[in-house]
C-alpha cells in the first residue's frame, strides 16, 4: 500500500500533468463558450419545474395554467406538446437495418443477417417503450437535438479525448520514471523489483481515473447547470423530441436498448468512459513495458490505434471479422455517441460494453504477457 | 595561466564558493573535498557552464567569458556525469564532438584513431556504446576531452566506476598527459592524486583552505599521526582516522595532539590523513 | 556546416522515420484518400466539374456570350438525345407524359408539393412512388446520371445569365463588408464571372479538405521529427560536453538551422508526395485559369489563377511548418523529459489544427473566415507572417537566455 502511494505521488508530483489538466479545462470553457444556449431550451426547463417532465394530462393541465401566452416560447412549447406523439408506437424499426445492409452491400452474408437479428431484439424493446410511452418525455422540447449532439454529446466527446490523452501519458509516465530519474537499476533490485510496475499500473489507473472524474465534475457541472440540465434530469433520452440522424437511414428515435433517463444515461456514459480509460491505459502499460522510451511508446499508442482503424478498412463488409473492430478501444471512443443505442452498422447489441468489457479482458492478457517479458528482460 | 580571481558563487541565499583566489601553470592541480564543498561548482566556473556572482576568472590576462569560443577551443572537459550517444560508436561520437570543436575533418579522422588507441579502444572502435562497460565509457569521455590537445584539462571525479586497474592505468595516463598543460583534477579519492598532483586545491566552509604541494599539507600533522592496536585504551583526546588488518589484529591510524602512553608507533601523515582530520566535522 | 549535418543525422533516426511514415500512412488512409477515391463522385458536382474541363479545353480562361450560347444549345442537344434514349426504358414516366427533362423537372421540383403530385395522379401513391423510382434511377448510375447532367446544364445556363444579378446580391447584402464590396464592384466590372474555373463545390468537397488534411499530416510530421532533438540531449546530459566544446553555445542556431532544413525537406518530400498524388486527378487543366467563374458564388480577394491559389497554399504550407518548428524547438529546449514534451506538443498541435482549420479554409476568398472577420487581403498570409515573427521572437529570447544561463 505504501509503495502505491508513493507510486502515486510521482505521479501527482509531475508539475506539467497539472499544465495539461489546466489547459484541458481552459479548452473545454472555450467549447462550453461555443455550445449550445439558447434561451428556448431553457426556457423548457424552467417550465419543466411546474409541469414535471411527461408529457401526460397533468403536464397539459399545469402547462396551460401557466398562461405565458407573451412570451413566443410559451406558444412555441404549447404548439410542439400539442404535436408530439408517441414515436415508439407502431414504431417498425427493422427498416433501419435494411437501410444499412443495402448501402454497405452485404445482402446474404452473415453480417446481414446478424443485423438484422439484433433490430429484431431492438424491436423488442422499441415495442415495450412504445407500450409504456416512454418517448412521451419533454427532454428540451424543439431544442433537444442541438443540446443534446452539439452540447452534451459533443463535450463528452471531447472529455472522453482528454481522459484517454492524460491517463495514457500517466501509465507512461510512471513506468518511465525510474529511466528518466536513473533510479531503474535501483528500483529494480529492491525487494519488490520488477513487480513494482504492477504498482505502477494501478496507480496510473487511480490517477488517471480520478483525474478524469475531477476533469467531467468542473466542466459538466457548469454546462449542465448553464442549459437547464437540473431540471429535466428525468426526462427519458429516448424523448420523442430527440433523434439520430444519417445519410442512409434518415432521421429515427433515439432508442436505447435500456431505458434511460437524461440523468442515467450521461452516468452510464461516464461510467463506459472509465472502461474506456482503463483499456488505453492497459494498452499504454503493454506498449511501456516493450518500448523503453516514452516518447517512442506514445507514438506508437497512436498510430498503432489509427492502423486499427486502417486495417479495419481493408476487411470486407461482408466479413464479421471486419465488426469486431468495433468493439475496440479506439472505435469504441469514436462511436461514443451511439452508446447503448441501436448502434447503427454495428452487429451486436450493448456493443459498448461488449467492447469495453472484452477490450479489458484481452488487454490484460496482453499484460500479463508484457509483465512476463519484463519479468525476463535484461535490464543495462 | 589561468587566474582565479575573488570568485564567489551564490544560489539565491545559498554561497556555494566564496572569495576564491587561485593561480593554475602547467602541472596537474589536485582539487580535494568531500561531496558538496563546490569542487564541481569551480569547475563549471572554470568551463564557462556557470558564471560567477563574483570576480572573474582570467586567461593569460583576459576574461575567458569575453573570450568565448578562443577559450574553449583550448580546454577539455571530462563532466563528472558523464552523457552519451547510446547508438554511436566510439568513433561516431568522438567525430561528432570533434566537430564542434572546430577540428578540420582530415585531422579529426586521425586524432580519433590515435585516442582511441591511446585509451585502448581501438578494438570497439565501431561498436555501439551501449555495449561498453563503465570504464570502457569513462575512456571515451577521456578521449573526447583530448580532441583538441587542450593547454588545460579538466576532469571532475574521473575514476568514479573504474576498477583499480583501470585506476592505475588513468593515473599513468594523465601523469604523461600533464606535460605542458595545466590538469585540473577534481576528486574526494586521495590516492588519486597523491602521487601526481603538484598541488592540492582543498576547500571548507566553501571557502578555500589551502592550495600547496601534497608534501607540504602533509606536514600540517607532522608528529601527530600515530597507530596502535590497541585503541580502546587510549584515554587522551584522539580523533580515529583509518583501521587495517593485519596479523589478525586491528591497527588504528589515530591523531592526538600528544603522544599517548601505550603501545604507540608515530607514522607518517598522509593526505588521507589530512583529509579525514581537516573535513573530521562534516558528516 | 559539418555540425548542422551532424545534428540533421541525430533529426533523422530511422525510429523517427518510420513514426512518420507510418503516421502520414494512417491519416492519409483515414482523412484524405477518400478526397482522391471519391474525387469524382459527387452529383452534381462532377457534372458541373465535367462541364468546366469542357468549357476550358474549349474556350480556354473565358467564355463569352455567344460561345457560351453555342455551348448551351450542342449541350441540350445531346443531352435531350441521351435523356431520350433514357427515358425511353422508363415507362412509368412516359405514361404519365413525362417525355423531356424539362418535363420531369416541372412534375417533381417546380411543383414540388406532394399533394399537387398526387392530385394529378389521381392520389395513386403507389404510382408516385415508382414514378420516383423511376427518377431516381435517371439521376443515377444506371443512365450515366442523366438527370444530374441535365440540371447542371440549366444551373449553369442560369448562373450566366444571372451572374451580375447574384453579384449585386452579395453586395447589397448586410454581410459584407465594404472591401468586399469594392472587390465584388471590380469583379462585375472587369466582367471576371465570365471566367471558367475549377468548380466551387469540387473545391469544397474534395480540394480544401485534402488540403487541410495534408497540412494535418505535414505539422503531426515536423512534431515527431524535431520536437526529440534537444530533449534528448537534454536527458543525455550532452549540454556539458557541448557547451564547453569551441561551439559552445551557439550550437542552438546551429541545432536550429538543422531543424529548419530538416523541416524543409520533410515538407518537399510530403509535398511531392501528396501533390503527385493529386496531380493524377488532372485538374491541372484549371491551372492557368482565374477564379470567379459564373457558376461559383464564392470570390477571390485579388486575382490569382488556379494554378497560383495551388501554390500559394503550398507556400503557407512551408511557411507554417517553419512556424511550427520554432515553437517545437523552443518547447524541446524547456523540456527535460519526453512526457513534458508531448504534454507540451499537444495543446501545440491542437492550436496549429485550428490555425491551418482557419487558413486552409478557401483561403484568399472571401468566404475565408479570416477575411470575412478582418476584411483585409491576405490575412492569410499576414497570420501565418505574424506567426514565423512570434516564432523567431522565441527562439531570440531563448537564444539569449541559453547565452546567460548557469548549465548544472
Amino acid at each position: 500500500m505504501k509503495i502505491l502511494k508513493l507510486e502515486m505521488k510521482k505521479i501527482i508530483m509531475f508539475p506539467m500533468l497539472w499544465i495539461f489538466f489546466v489547459l484541458c479545462l481552459a479548452f473545454n470553457v472555450l467549447i462550453l463558450s461555443d455550445s449550445f444556449y439558447e434561451s428556448y431550451g431553457n426556457y423548457v426547463s424552467d417550465i419543466a419545474k411546474e409541469t414535471g417532465v411527461t408529457i401526460d394530462d397533468h403536464f397539459y393541465n399545469a402547462l396551460l395554467q401557466i398562461n405565458d401566452m407573451n412570451n413566443p416560447n410559451y406558444a412555441y412549447l404549447l404548439e410542439e406538446a400539442g404535436d408530439i406523439t408517441d414515436v415508439f408506437d407502431n414504431y417498425n424499426i427493422a427498416y433501419v437495418g435494411e437501410a444499412y445492409i443495402k448501402a454497405m452491400k452485404i445482402e446474404g452474408s452473415q453480417p446481414a443477417q446478424m443485423l438484422r437479428e439484433k433490430y429484431s431484439l431492438m424491436q423488442e424493446r422499441i415495442d415495450k417503450k412504445g407500450d409504456t410511452n416512454e418517448s412521451l418525455t419533454l427532454f428540451f422540447g424543439g431544442q433537444t437535438y442541438n443540446n443534446y449532439w452539439y452540447g452534451l454529446s459533443r463535450l463528452i466527446n471531447v472529455l472522453l479525448l482528454e481522459g484517454i490523452l492524460l491517463s495514457s501519458l500517466m501509465v507512461l509516465l510512471a513506468l518511465g520514471y525510474e529511466d528518466m530519474n536513473k533510479t531503474d537499476l535501483t528500483v529494480f533490485s529492491t525487494k519488490i523489483g520488477r513487480k513494482i510496475n504492477s504498482k505502477k499500473l494501478l496507480a496510473g489507473i487511480i490517477i488517471g481515473v480520478g483525474g478524469f472524474f475531477i476533469l467531467v465534475l468542473l466542466t459538466l457541472i457548469p454546462y449542465l447547470l448553464l442549459n437547464g440540465y437540473p431540471h429535466i434530469w428525468h426526462s427519458s433520452i429516448s424523448s420523442g423530441f430527440n433523434y439520430i440522424s444519417d445519410s442512409i437511414a434518415g432521421a429515427r428515435p433515439f432508442a436505447t436498448w435500456q431505458s434511460f433517463t437524461v440523468l442515467t444515461y450521461m452516468l452510464a456514459s461516464i461510467g463506459v468512459s472509465v472502461l474506456l480509460l482503463i483499456c488505453f491505459m492497459l494498452m499504454s502499460y503493454c506498449i511501456g513495458l516493450l518500448i523503453r522510451n516514452s516518447y517512442i511508446g506514445f507514438l506508437v499508442l497512436i498510430i498503432l490505434n489509427g492502423l486499427i482503424v486502417l486495417v479495419q478498412t481493408c476487411i470486407p463488409l461482408t466479413n464479421v471479422i471486419h465488426y469486431v473492430f468495433y468493439l475496440t478501444p479506439v472505435y469504441l471512443y469514436l462511436l461514443n455517441s451511439y452508446w447503448f443505442t441501436d448502434g447503427v452498422s454495428i452487429i451486436w447489441s450493448y456493443f459498448e460494453l461488449r467492447g469495453a468489457v472484452g477490450s479489458l479482458l484481452i488487454l490484460s492478457a496482453f499484460c500479463l504477457l508484457a509483465g512476463r517479458y519484463f519479468k525476463s528482460k535484461n535490464l543495462t | 595561466m589561468l587566474t582565479v580571481n575573488h570568485v564567489t558563487k551564490n544560489y539565491g541565499k545559498f554561497t556555494a564558493l566564496e572569495d576564491i583566489t587561485l593561480e593554475f601553470n602547467k602541472g596537474v592541480y589536485g582539487l580535494l573535498a568531500p561531496n558538496g564543498a563546490g569542487k564541481t561548482t569551480l569547475i563549471k566556473m572554470l568551463t564557462t557552464l556557470l558564471f560567477p556572482t563574483k570576480g572573474d576568472i582570467l586567461y593569460n590576462g583576459d576574461d575567458i567569458i569575453a573570450l568565448d569560443e578562443d577559450y574553449r577551443d583550448i580546454i577539455g572537459y571530462l563532466p563528472q556525469d558523464f552523457g552519451y550517444y547510446k547508438n554511436y560508436s566510439p568513433k561516431q561520437f568522438l567525430n561528432y564532438l570533434g566537430t564542434l570543436k572546430g577540428i578540420e575533418k582530415s585531422v579529426l579522422d586521425k586524432k580519433t584513431e590515435a585516442l582511441l588507441s591511446l585509451v585502448s579502444l581501438s578494438d570497439v572502435a565501431n561498436k555501439k556504446m551501449r555495449k561498453f562497460s563503465g570504464g570502457m565509457i569513462q575512456r571515451v569521455g577521456i578521449a573526447q576531452a583530448m580532441l583538441n590537445d587542450p593547454e588545460i584539462l579538466i576532469l571532475d571525479e574521473p575514476t568514479a566506476g573504474l576498477d583499480p586497474k583501470e585506476r592505475v592505468r588513468f593515473r599513468n595516463l594523465i601523469s604523461s598527459l600533464s606535460q605542458n598543460r595545466i590538469v585540473i583534477l577534481s576528486t574526494h579519492i586521495v590516492s588519486d592524486i597523491e602521487t601526481i598532483a603538484n598541488k592540492v586545491i582543498m576547500f571548507k566552509d566553501h571557502q578555500l583552505l589551502c592550495n600547496d604541494m601534497p608534501k607540504n599539507i602533509c606536514k600540517y600533522l607532522e608528529g601527530k599521526v600515530f597507530e596502535t592496536s590497541e585503541i580502546s585504551k587510549i584515554e587522551k583526546p584522539h580523533l580515529v582516522l583509518t583501521q587495517r588488518q593485519e596479523d589478525d589484529k586491528t591497527y588504528t591510524r589515530f591523531t592526538s595532539e600528544e603522544k599517548p602512553a601505550g603501545h604507540i608507533k608515530e607514522v607518517v601523515p598522509n593526505l588521507e590523513d589530512v583529509f579525514l582530520y581537516i573535513y573530521k566535522d562534516e558528516e | 556546416m559539418r555540425i548542422i549535418l551532424n545534428e540533421m543525422k541525430k533529426i533523422w533516426n530511422i525510429k523517427i522515420i518510420l513514426l512518420i511514415i507510418f503516421s502520414s500512412l494512417v491519416v492519409y488512409n483515414m482523412f484524405m484518400s477518400f478526397n482522391i477515391n471519391y474525387f469524382f463522385s459527387n452529383h452534381p458536382e462532377q457534372e458541373c466539374y465535367v462541364f468546366a474541363m469542357e468549357m476550358t479545353k474549349k474556350y480556354g480562361k473565358r467564355i463569352e456570350q455567344k460561345e457560351f450560347d453555342q455551348f448551351i444549345k450542342e449541350k441540350k442537344l445531346l443531352l435531350n438525345q441521351e435523356f431520350i434514349q433514357s427515358i425511353a426504358n422508363e415507362s412509368i414516366l412516359t405514361d404519365n407524359g413525362i417525355y423531356t427533362f424539362d418535363d420531369m423537372y416541372l412534375f417533381f421540383n417546380a411543383e414540388g408539393n406532394r399533394h399537387i403530385q398526387l392530385e394529378k395522379l389521381n392520389g395513386d401513391e403507389e404510382k408516385l412512388q415508382l414514378m420516383s423510382d423511376s427518377k431516381c434511377r435517371i439521376y443515377g448510375k444506371e443512365y450515366d446520371y442523366i438527370g444530374f447532367k441535365f440540371q447542371t446544364i440549366m444551373h449553369i445556363e442560369n448562373d450566366y445569365l444571372n451572374a451580375e444579378k447574384y453579384i449585386d446580391y452579395d453586395i447589397s447584402s448586410q454581410d459584407t463588408g465594404p472591401k468586399s464590396i469594392t472587390r465584388l464592384q471590380e469583379i462585375k466590372d472587369t466582367k471576371q464571372y465570365k471566367n471558367i474555373s475549377i468548380n466551387e463545390t469540387r473545391i469544397i468537397n474534395r480540394i480544401q479538405p485534402y488540403f487541410f488534411f495534408g497540412s494535418i499530416v505535414i505539422m503531426l510530421g515536423v512534431i515527431i521529427l524535431i520536437s526529440p532533438l534537444i530533449t534528448t540531449d537534454n536527458l543525455r546530459n550532452m549540454s556539458l560536453l557541448q557547451y564547453t566544446s569551441k561551439k559552445g553555445r551557439k550550437l542552438l542556431s546551429h541545432q536550429l538551422i538543422a531543424c529548419l532544413i530538416s523541416t524543409f525537406i520533410l515538407v518537399t518530400l510530403k509535398v511531392l508526395i501528396f501533390g503527385g498524388i493529386f496531380s493524377t486527378l488532372g485538374t491541372q487543366v484549371f491551372w492557368n485559369n482565374a477564379f470567379n467563374a459564373f457558376y461559383n458564388h464564392s470570390y477571390s480577394t485579388f486575382d490569382f489563377t488556379y494554378g497560383q491559389w495551388i501554390l500559394m497554399q503550398v507556400g503557407l504550407l512551408y511557411l507554417l511548418a517553419f512556424v511550427l518548428t520554432f515553437i517545437v524547438f523552443v518547447i524541446s529546449k524547456m523540456s527535460k523529459n519526453y512526457i513534458t514534451l508531448i504534454l507540451k506538443g499537444i495543446p501545440i498541435f491542437t492550436v496549429f489544427v485550428f490555425i491551418c482549420m482557419r487558413i486552409f479554409d478557401k483561403p484568399f476568398f472571401m468566404k475565408n473566415p479570416l477575411y470575412r472577420f478582418t476584411q483585409i487581403v491576405g490575412i492569410e498570409l499576414i497570420v501565418t507572417l505574424l506567426l514565423i515573427a512570434l516564432g523567431i521572437v522565441g527562439y531570440v529570447a531563448l537564444y539569449k537566455k541559453n547565452g546567460v544561463m548557469d548549465i548544472h
